[in-house]
């Protein structure tokens, strides 16, 4: 039994602030959000990329938390791309089962958004193939684009089906004040008008990046959301390695584990946090997760299935697209407003009746994948 | 393993020109990128393998915003090729009018990048339509 006591998380944004006082700024809400002190925590866990552009080459995560909050426990740190903070979660996780630890904070921190942005994207591209995919002129988006170009010719999606991907997010994130694009309108038109990145990927396709921190503690202490399940499957580097592009395997690996860890089906998830990475892979994590047939996830948006009064409400917070994507902060982000949304605190995006809940974070191109099924007690 | 034979070192000196992968003397699995270690069988004799370098388009698409290096290429469009031989690689597509995925390419030598100005240019292999 393993439970989520508190969140936290900063602003995702374009503060040009220090890394510590971020971490800190997520770990102080956390703490005050389930009521106990640093003291009552037992370890850590956390997750960050060592943005080589920051300014900061902090490398030892681990022992600067020890400084920051002068606390001299176990600190361990996990970097995995994209996927850091579910990682992350995942790893404590497995600490909490041996049994030595009460409370375990969980953080992933990155600061992205300080520098010029082409450093930023060099950066980001890292997480595509090195040596055989680099020097090809791929980078991350054009790699998402190949995958998407097959998604969609083969199962007629559109660019207009992306495009109602990329407005849902933007209409929550429009409602989440800790997302980037909070009060800031987006219509559809600039969306589709919006230019061309890595065919058929548009600026508007593409997450957004930030700064940022998010936090939580998960404890063996009863609270009222339980970690019901918890899976990380990884696959091949690059999609040119793989069978095929048009599922993502480590996506669908983690999700049946998590299910069957949890109990549950796919129909039985209320609220769901997604890698929309790029809009095109929210298309296609509908259908690696189960939430429709290989396929149809053009249908789900276009029904608006997924919208914030829909069936299936996902990215509530707008998503990596509308609420920023400070790599190692997202997944935790994630668990962030899933906690929010079944305490029924997240104001006017509010989806109401929420039992299961659902956080799919994504590392590279579908190269590793971390799936968490929460339930309200 | 040092290998003597002349043609083959120098076809590796000239490596952009090939696609070299492995092939293992075992099971006569084919892998790129090469590997020293089979991972169908686990044998650990593999010899090169220079691929024909014809193959289908899998999957394409058109890059407008470049990484460092490639400013002026943009746009070019890049593509994972299914090789005839199994394997896939990616690369980028030079010389056609309509890119259509299953579309028969052949490999070509082109430049890939250079160091700036008056660098370096880092030549290797782009693909072009084959009919
Ligand atoms: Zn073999």
């Amino acid at each position: 039994m393993m439970f989520i006591r508190g969140v936290g998380m900063t602003k995702f944004g374009i503060q040009d602030v220090p890394s510590g006082q971020m971490i800190y700024e997520s770990a102080l809400e956390a703490l005050g959000d389930c009521g106990i002190s640093m003291n009552e925590i037992d370890a850590i866990v956390v997750s960050n990329n060592d943005i080589i552009s920051n300014g900061e080459r902090q490398r030892h995560s681990a022992s600067m938390l020890s400084s920051l909050f002068q606390k001299k426990i176990p600190i361990v740190a996990v970097t995995s791309g994209c996927s850091g903070g579910g990682t992350a979660l995942w790893t404590a996780i497995r600490l909490q089962k041996s049994g030595n630890y009460n409370n375990i904070l969980v953080i992933g921190f990155e600061k992205m958004v300080s520098n010029l942005s082409s450093k930023v994207t060099d950066e980001m591209l890292m997480g595509a193939e090195r040596l055989y995919e680099q020097s090809e002129g791929m980078n991350f988006p054009a790699a998402n684009a190949l995958v998407a170009q097959q998604y969609m010719s083969i199962y007629d999606a559109t660019s207009d089906d992306l495009a109602l991907v990329a407005y849902k997010n933007h209409q929550n994130g429009y409602l989440n004040p800790k997302a980037r694009f909070y009060k800031k309108k987006i219509s559809i038109d600039e969306i589709k008008k919006s230019p061309v990145v890595a065919s058929p990927l548009r600026l508007f396709d593409c997450s957004i990046p930030a700064n940022g921190a998010a936090a939580l503690i998960l404890s063996k202490e009863k609270s009222d959301i339980e970690v019901i399940g918890s899976a990380e499957e990884t696959d091949y580097l690059a999609p040119f390695e793989r069978e095929d592009m048009i599922s993502w395997d480590a996506s669908k690996k983690a999700a049946a584990e998590a299910y069957k860890q949890a109990g549950i089906y796919p129909d039985d998830i209320d609220v769901a946090e997604l890698h929309d990475a790029f809009t095109s892979v929210e298309l296609i994590s509908y259908e690696d997760l189960g939430f429709c047939k290989k396929g149809e996830a053009k249908e789900l948006i276009r029904k608006g299935i997924t919208n914030l009064n829909g069936k299936l409400p996902v990215n509530t917070s707008g998503g990596l697209k509308a609420k920023g994507h400070p790599i190692s902060a997202t997944g935790i982000s994630q668990i962030y407003e899933l906690v929010k949304q079944m305490r029924n605190e997240a104001g006017e995006r509010q989806v109401s009746n929420i039992k299961y809940a659902m956080a799919q974070n994504i590392g590279g191109a579908g190269s590793n994948v971390t799936v968490h099924i929460l339930k309200k007690c | 393993m040092y290998k003597s034979n002349i043609v083959m070192a120098w076809r590796k000196t000239n490596r952009g020109n090939y696609i070299i992968g492995s092939k293992c003397k075992e099971c006569h699995a084919l892998f790129f990128p090469s590997r020293t270690r089979c991972t169908k069988c686990e044998s650990n004799k593999l010899e090169d393998y220079i691929f024909n370098g014809n193959g289908k388009i899998f999957a394409h698409s058109t890059v407008f915003y470049p990484p460092a290096g490639l400013e002026k290429q943009v746009p070019y469009t890049v593509a994972i090729i299914k090789l005839d031989e199994g394997p896939k690689m990616t690369a980028q597509v030079v010389e056609f009018d309509d890119l259509k995925v299953g579309m028969k390419v052949q490999s070509c030598v082109r430049e890939l990048y250079s160091d700036g100005k008056s660098g370096i240019i880092h030549y290797g292999i782009k693909f072009r339509p084959s009919d």
